[in-house]
């Protein structure tokens, strides 16, 4: 940094960070654009779901191998709204969620909220553990490998490597085979507390961890390579408390925007522990819903993956703000 | 009860530095001695490489893990820190060694609050928590910052760049250090503000504290230092008291050092020993610029910006100015002062509010009746005859291209000639600016910063413009390859008649290279007229002030060196 670009405002009187009508400015237009979001993902699926080939009646009167009277099949189309355009029939959808009603599914003949709701908790339950495990271990590997003589750099960087290139269901396998077949540590299978989360968990995270390991290894690299590190080490502070409180903060800025990310995506890679591990969630749902050809929960489920992730990108916004505050007052120190 | 002696803070004989790497040890501080006593200033001189941060990191244990240290004796602070342990080198560092790096922008925990920073201190010494808060402040108030409460508060980006400096100078003086090592302390700050700081610096020397300054720039250590030793190679070459190394140097590096300080004394003489270069004729291309009318004019630049408070700002503020053919323009002004501003907008790349430019007598930026009229298709077949060199060139370049393919590409945009006649242009390009034909194939990254600027201003000169724009051209270098550049610069300007528009916070340069002087401040023009009046009879108060705040040198003795060092005669491209 030179002289010449240093701030214009050098010498002013002192500022706060920011001030409370930009943040709830900047709040305000982020959630329109989550809406906008939500109703473009919601708007997508429905019209690619129509698209598919195959009549939903089929579905609905449980299959191709039964042969239904042109009555019977009549009546339904016009129970389920099906004889209507498509236009109004997305329409009539719409309205549906903003009162809260996904419909009914095809298959169960039940609210599809009835089916998909329960399913929700075990699968944020299963994706929640997983990022805390993933950070965990991608944490560990930052503070015990880095920067810690070429050898251990190697050590950590290959583990990385090896962990990201881990497909989950081959880790899901793996675990099932050692923890809790062999050991006899963890149940098998099923739903039973936390004791039944942490395998499936584990299977999720160890891929994560090594994509997070990967980010937060080079800025923190970046980081004690800085000069206020070396400030730091002119203080008094040991090597130990450098990492801690100076490299660590830098390091995991970009680790919390892959999470967003990563929080998305779990959500749906869940299905393969959900399935390996036999237990419920929305993962199961959507991959039975999609071979039912169930288009009601198929939609509902993309809504609430949808939904999570903005909520996750709000959190991880804050987050980030809270952790660099230099973000928030961006926009009144320029 | 005795009253305590006065001990010296520091004691080195023969520190030898060496640094392992796969390639075998690499030698960075060889037989160095020295010794600093309390309420004492010493300055280490040196490019660069020379060795002189290597030697400050020693004296607090804070070297890179493959460095091996050796010396005869290495005593600091009483003991001997070839032998401290690491528990005994924390006890040191902070207590009772304070160390000031450059910037306190990238210095200071960019993530954390001045405050946060200076308590770190306190804490990793034992100071108890009730304590604490009151002397964070304290600190901060005796480095000179206002308000500390407020000011502990904020993070170091969202000070000015003196305060910063100040708050960087609190964190490492806060538990009252017998030494202080300043590594480059003033070196990215505007003037006004370098002196502040050299001011600071001096108080804590009249507190009887041991001082270390390190710089590459002789006029700022005159200011400060006792004693000089100049590093070269690793190797001080010359030490002593200040005023005898600066009045009566001795070596021929120390002279060259001092020579290389750009100001009034030096104008039309040469700052560097390197030879002259050759460029053969002026421009060839045919082009409207009329040579006999003013090679840029700009008439009451207006430009305004909105504030984040809704407000508009005025950054440029009727802004006028003549550059004469063939001659240099020099614009000063304090960072925020609206010379960036003034500089795109007579680059043709932001459109004023009002005013207008003409370019060799041409309709530029900006029409009497309003802006907008001249527009970009009249501007284009124009823009070769105007080119800018950035204060930092790597940035400038494609890190991907080679050498000639950073000048081909500025050929390509001229349409000139075949691309065989391209290549062959793009050498002799590289004669132009002194540089050796093997450079040719390199990277930018690969090349020293002097190197890089050469090969910004081969690209500046590849459309053969008339008028350059330097946006401190100088200022990211050492002064002793800022020297060689600026030589270059008058070369290519005696030879090839082009008009210089010189911008730079740096009124020693200024006043080396320029005919005419704009002085800015807040937009405005605080006052203009002939280098040789205004700086010797400033008359606005600002003008004055700036150039009270230049570091002077002090007069020269020895004046032979200089007249055998013009006598250099062009070498053409080697």
């Amino acid at each position: 940094m030179t002289a010449s670009t240093a701030p214009l405002t050098a010498g002013a009187a002192p500022r706060t960070t920011t001030t409370a009508g930009a943040t709830g400015r900047a709040i305000t237009r982020r959630v329109a654009g989550s809406v906008l979001v939500l109703w473009a993902s919601v708007t997508l699926t429905f019209f690619v779901l129509r698209l598919t080939p195959g009549d939903p009646i089929t579905a609905i009167l449980g299959g191709a191998g039964s042969a239904p009277s042109e009555e019977t099949v009549a009546a339904l189309r016009a129970e389920y709204g099906l004889d209507q355009p498509v236009i109004v029939q997305y329409l009539g959808y719409l309205g549906g969620l903003l009162r809260g009603d996904f419909g009914t599914s095809y298959v169960f003949q039940v609210p599809v909220w009835d089916i998909v709701g329960p399913q929700i908790l075990p699968t944020l339950q299963l994706a929640g553990l997983a990022l805390v495990f993933a950070w965990g271990l991608a944490l560990t590997f930052t503070l015990l490998t880095v920067g810690r003589g070429r050898v251990l750099d190697g050590v950590g960087r290959s583990v990385e490597v090896l962990f990201a290139s881990l497909p989950a269901f081959w880790v899901g396998i793996m675990l099932a085979v050692v923890f809790a077949v062999t050991l006899g540590w963890f149940p098998v299978a099923g739903d039973d507390g936390f004791v039944s989360l942490v395998l499936p968990a584990l299977s999720l995270a160890i891929p994560l961890s090594g994509f997070i390991a990967q980010v937060t290894r080079s800025s923190f690299e970046d980081a004690l390579a800085q000069p206020f590190v070396l400030s730091a080490r002119a203080r008094g502070l040991g090597d130990t408390a450098v990492r801690i409180t100076h490299a660590l903060r830098h390091a995991i800025l970009p680790g919390i925007t892959l999470s967003a990310w990563a929080v998305g995506s779990l959500m749906s890679s869940a299905v393969v522990a959900e399935i390996i591990f036999a237990r419920p969630g929305l993962g199961r749902s959507l991959v039975d819903a999609i071979t039912n050809r169930d288009l009601p929960i198929t939609l509902a489920v993309v809504v609430v993956i949808a939904a999570v992730y903005i909520l996750v990108n709000l959190a991880v916004d804050v987050l980030y703000r809270v952790v660099d505050p230099r973000t928030s007052s961006k926009g009144s120190a320029a | 009860m005795t009253t305590p002696v006065q001990h010296p803070l520091l004691t080195i004989d023969n520190l030898n530095v060496s640094f392992s790497t796969p390639r075998g040890p690499v030698h960075v501080v060889r037989d160095l001695s020295l010794a600093l006593a309390p309420g004492q200033a010493l300055a280490l001189v040196g490019e660069s490489g020379s060795g002189k941060t290597v030697t400050a990191r020693t004296l607090v244990g804070l070297n890179a893990p493959n460095a091996r240290v050796t010396a005869d004796r290495l005593d600091v602070l009483g003991q001997d820190a070839t032998r401290l342990s690491e528990r005994r080198w924390r006890a040191l560092r902070g207590k009772d060694i304070g160390y000031v790096l450059q910037d306190a922008l990238v210095s200071l925990d960019p993530l954390r609050t001045v405050g946060q920073e200076i308590d770190e201190a306190l804490r990793a010494h034992g100071v108890r928590r009730a304590e604490r808060q009151e002397r964070i402040h304290a600190a901060l108030r005796d480095a000179g910052i206002p308000d500390p409460e407020v000011r502990a508060r904020q993070r170091s980006n969202e000070l000015s760049g003196g305060l910063r400096q100040r708050a960087l100078i609190a964190q490492a003086t806060v538990l009252d250090p017998r030494l202080v090592i300043a590594d480059e302390p003033t070196t990215a700050l505007d003037a006004t503000v370098q002196a502040q700081i050299l001011d600071l610096l001096a108080g804590l020397k009249e507190q009887g504290r041991g001082l270390i300054l390190i710089s590459h720039d002789l006029a700022v250590v005159s200011r400060l230092a006792d004693e000089i030793a100049v590093m070269q190679h690793g190797r001080i070459v010359e030490s002593g008291r200040a005023a005898e190394v600066l009045g009566n140097p001795q070596h021929a590096y120390t002279r060259q050092l001092i020579d290389a300080v750009p100001s009034a004394a030096g104008r039309g003489t040469r700052l560097s020993s390197v030879p002259r270069v050759a460029v053969g004729t002026a421009p060839s291309r045919t082009s409207a610029f009329a040579a006999e009318a003013p090679a840029l004019e700009a008439r009451t630049l207006v430009k305004t910006y909105p504030a984040p408070d809704g407000a508009r700002r005025t950054v440029v503020d009727h802004v006028s100015f003549t550059l004469q053919p063939g001659t240099t323009l020099g614009i000063v002004g304090e960072s925020g002062s609206g010379k960036s501003t003034t500089a795109r907008i007579a680059l043709g790349l932001t459109e004023p509010d009002a005013g207008t430019v003409t370019l060799g007598g041409l309709s530029w930026m900006g029409h009497p009746d309003g802006p907008g009229i001249v527009t970009e298709a009249v501007r284009r077949p124009h823009r070769p005859d105007i080119q800018l060199v950035n204060q930092d060139p790597l940035s400038s370049f494609d890190p991907r291209f080679s050498v000639q393919r950073v000048l081909t590409d500025a050929l390509d945009a001229g349409a000139v000639g075949s691309p065989h006649e391209r290549e062959d242009r793009a050498a002799e390009l590289l004669g132009q600016v002194g540089l050796p034909l093997d450079l040719i194939h390199r990277r930018p990254l690969t090349l020293s910063g002097g190197q890089r600027q050469r090969v910004a201003i081969a690209r500046a000169l590849a459309l053969q413009p008339r008028v350059l724009l330097l946006d401190e051209p100088v200022s990211a270098l050492d002064v002793s390859i800022q020297a060689q550049v600026l030589d270059l610069l008058a070369d290519l300007q005696e030879q090839l008649h082009l008009s210089y528009l010189f911008i730079s916070h740096d009124l020693g340069v200024i006043h080396h290279v320029a005919d005419h002087v704009l002085v800015l401040k807040d937009g405005r023009v605080v006052e203009s007229g002939d280098a040789s009046t205004l700086f010797v009879a400033p008359t606005t108060a600002y003008t004055r002030a700036l150039l009270d705040a230049v570091p002077a040198m002090p007069v020269r003795t020895s004046s032979a060196a200089g007249s055998t060092r013009t006598a250099h005669t062009s070498e053409g491209a080697a």
